[in-house]
């Protein structure tokens, strides 16, 4: 288990105290971790927990409050710049533009993701994910599973390096789920951080379980050492 | 961090320039032969419309600093130019009225081109704080409000330019006006009148951002002693409530 | 191309997309100002308008318009998601800004496109002088880029606030009356027939006016982008 003490320079993610007030709400407190590159973390908790808010913050979306907050080598907030185009943050909602197509959509990002051969890297997504019967459809006229997977090639386009996902595979039928699942999985050098609510699916692919709990961290361990009774204390 | 302790010394100097503004302006001017008692008038609009603008610049200062460097308190010190900034627009636009019934005999003039001017200014000020209570989130609608800050500041001066260029000029200018006969004294009336609203702005400016930054401070502290949940968060507040 | 000029071409071919595929903010327009018109030609009872009254006509028939596409120029950034799906990537904040303005530019410049013919044919007394046409578009399209400039920052304020419709004309009208004024200035004599010339110095305040909303709206933009 890897600590916070000494140099970590090749951490992807590096967190010492950090803490999150939206207003005068407290939202994440005094959050410690170091995940090293190629590493994927599972992010458990209950509603409100947190877990999103971290996600927001990793992705540079949201300033720490008080804290180190490292990712990717670049300290937040200051470095949040360089870190663009570097993260992939499948959230909750889409991001994406309702009246133009899938293609569109797609292809408007990779444009602003400065990706080189934009068709080719559209098309192998649409491939991937299964959307290319649907490619020239309008987004508000998809299925939200549908939306959900191209949300996640619009995530994946610029190849980032630290994936940011929000309950993945969310809505997705069990085809397009594991479809999804192997796209979004594990690569060499890609480190990931995956917020959900099964348990079971997250302690079978992460190396690292961060449990929080109110914001706080209530649990910290691999996937190895962590119980049934803590995982149920957690969602208590 | 602001602290009360500047506090007193300010208040003593603002109390000091407001009194020689006052007896100066009403016991050493003599009364103007052909404008009578309305001529005093000159020590007190005038210096409320100045002190405005220079509280609106204040603002998009404070909202500039704001966007350039994060920190909330910077926030909060625009909020409270722009806040006190809005009084004195009010006190500004009711004695230019007044000059307005004493010297042309209508409350409102449109073809005025620094009335109009005043009037524009308050209103697009007057929606800082709707603007504000509209935004749920506290960091966004801080951003926002210097973003709102810095563009209606720099908009003040700018409105008055150009209302000066397209509307014939009536607004006296007692300073650069030449064919004006006020005595030595009457200048020195109007420099007191602008430094001591400048003063009292400074003062009331400097006391408002210690109380509010207190309240807050005292907050911050009561939810590390007694915990997070024994302080109620404020809904939704228009005015800044982290430092 | 550099990154930054690349980036607001692709913003601004997204907006004009976006508008065709389901058009909002000019029929909107377009429709809001004819109706104008027609209500003027009533309003005055059947009569026609010339010089002074028909800048004040077109001018604030336009900034209505305007206040309608203001309000609609940062919704989808704001309801879609649209926002964050930016600030992931590398594009930066002012090419944002920026193309968000050209969007409003090209939309008032289309307006106006079919709604002068529509001035001219329902309310102008004698018509449009031919040698002042010239100068007439001049002076539009220099009220449309202050419109513009103006209107992509109070867009972006609104847009952050709940009751972003009710926000847009508090915000706007006052900082579009000086503009309105100047180009009530310059275009008043232009719309008289013969045309008169326009002072130089109306000229010069509108050029100056979008110069100033224009280097606050850049200055700014880090500040409306960022949350």
């Amino acid at each position: 288990m890897p600590g916070p003490e000494g140099a970590h320079p090749d951490a992807a993610v590096r967190l010492e105290g950090l803490t999150r007030r939206r207003g005068e709400r407290l939202v994440l407190s005094d959050l410690t971790l170091v995940v090293p590159v190629g590493v994927t973390v599972a992010l458990l908790g209950p509603n409100g927990a947190g877990k999103s808010t971290l996600l927001r913050v990793l992705a540079g979306l949201m300033r720490p409050t008080a804290g180190v907050c490292s990712v990717l080598g670049h300290a937040l907030p200051a470095g949040r710049h360089a870190l663009r185009g570097r993260v992939g943050y499948l959230a909750h909602e889409p991001m994406l533009f309702r009246d133009l197509t899938v293609r569109e959509n797609l292809t408007h990002r990779a444009r602003l993701l400065r990706v080189d051969d934009i068709p080719a890297r559209v098309a192998e997504l649409l491939e991937a994910t299964g959307l290319v019967r649907r490619a020239d459809f309008p987004v508000h006229a998809l299925s939200r599973g549908l939306t959900q997977r191209t949300t996640a090639a619009a995530t994946l386009l610029g190849d980032p390096e630290l994936l940011l996902l929000d309950e993945p595979l969310a809505n997705l039928d069990p085809s397009a789920s594991g479809r999804l699942g192997e796209l979004l999985g594990p690569r060499p050098g890609r480190t990931r951080v995956i917020a959900g609510h099964d348990p079971e699916a997250a302690l079978a692919e992460a190396q690292i379980v961060l449990g929080l709990r109110d914001g706080a961290p209530a649990l910290l361990a691999t996937p190895d050492r962590v119980t049934d009774a803590e995982i149920g204390a957690l969602y208590a | 961090m602001p602290y009360a302790r500047r506090l007193l010394p300010l208040t003593l100097v603002t109390a000091l320039i407001v009194v020689a503004w006052i007896v100066v302006s009403t016991a050493v001017v003599p009364t103007d032969q052909t404008e009578g008692i309305r001529q005093r008038l000159t020590y007190l609009h005038p210096a409320f419309a100045i002190v405005t603008l220079i509280a609106f610049v204040a603002g998009a200062f404070f909202g500039w600093q704001h966007l350039k460097h994060d920190r909330p308190l910077d926030d909060l010190r625009a909020y409270v130019a722009i806040h006190m900034g809005q009084i004195f627009c009010v006190v500004a636009l009711i004695t230019g009225a007044i000059w307005g019934k004493t010297a042309w005999g209508v409350w409102w003039d449109w073809g005025e081109p620094v009335l109009v001017t005043f009037l524009i200014i308050f209103l697009l000020y007057a929606t800082y704080q709707p603007m504000r209570f509209a935004i749920e989130d506290p960091e966004r609608q801080a951003r926002t409000a210097s973003v709102f800050a810095v563009s209606a500041g720099i908009f003040a001066p700018v409105c008055f330019g150009v209302v000066r260029m397209t509307t014939n000029l009536l607004h006296p200018q007692p300073l650069n006006d030449p064919g004006s006969n006020l005595p030595g004294t009457a200048g020195l009336a109007f420099g007191l009148s602008v430094l001591a609203l400048l003063a009292l702005f400074i003062t009331l400016w400097h006391l408002e951002v210690t109380h509010k930054s207190v309240r807050i401070r005292v907050r911050k502290l009561q939810r590390r002693v007694e915990g997070e949940d024994a302080v109620p968060v404020v809904a939704r507040a228009s005015s800044p409530v982290t430092l | 191309m550099t990154p930054w000029l690349s980036d607001v071409r692709a913003v601004l071919a997204l907006e004009w997309r976006r508008e065709r595929r389901a058009p909002q903010v000019l029929p909107t327009m377009l429709l809001f100002s004819v109706g104008a018109f027609v209500l003027f030609r009533f309003g005055l009872q059947d009569g026609r308008v010339d010089g002074p009254l028909a800048a004040g006509v077109l001018l604030v028939t336009t900034l209505l318009a305007a206040v309608l596409g203001i309000g609609r120029l940062w919704a989808a950034e704001q309801d879609e998601g649209g926002l964050d799906a930016y600030r992931l990537t590398p594009a930066s904040a002012s090419a944002l800004v920026a193309a968000k303005g050209l969007a409003l530019w090209s939309f008032l410049l289309v307006l106006h496109a079919v709604a002068l013919p529509a001035f001219v044919f329902l309310l102008l007394q004698d018509g449009l002088d031919g040698g002042a046409i010239l100068r007439v578009v001049a002076g539009l399209a220099l009220t449309d880029l202050g419109i513009a400039a103006a209107g992509a920052l109070v867009g972006a304020i609104a847009a952050a606030a709940r009751s972003r419709d009710l926000l847009v004309p508090l915000l706007a009208v006052p900082l579009l009356i000086p503009l309105v004024a100047m180009a009530s200035e310059a275009l008043a004599p232009l719309l008289t027939s013969p045309a008169k010339v326009t002072e130089v110095r109306w000229w010069v305040g509108l050029a100056l006016y979008d110069g100033v909303f224009l280097l606050v709206s850049w200055a700014v933009s880090d500040g409306i982008v960022e949350d």
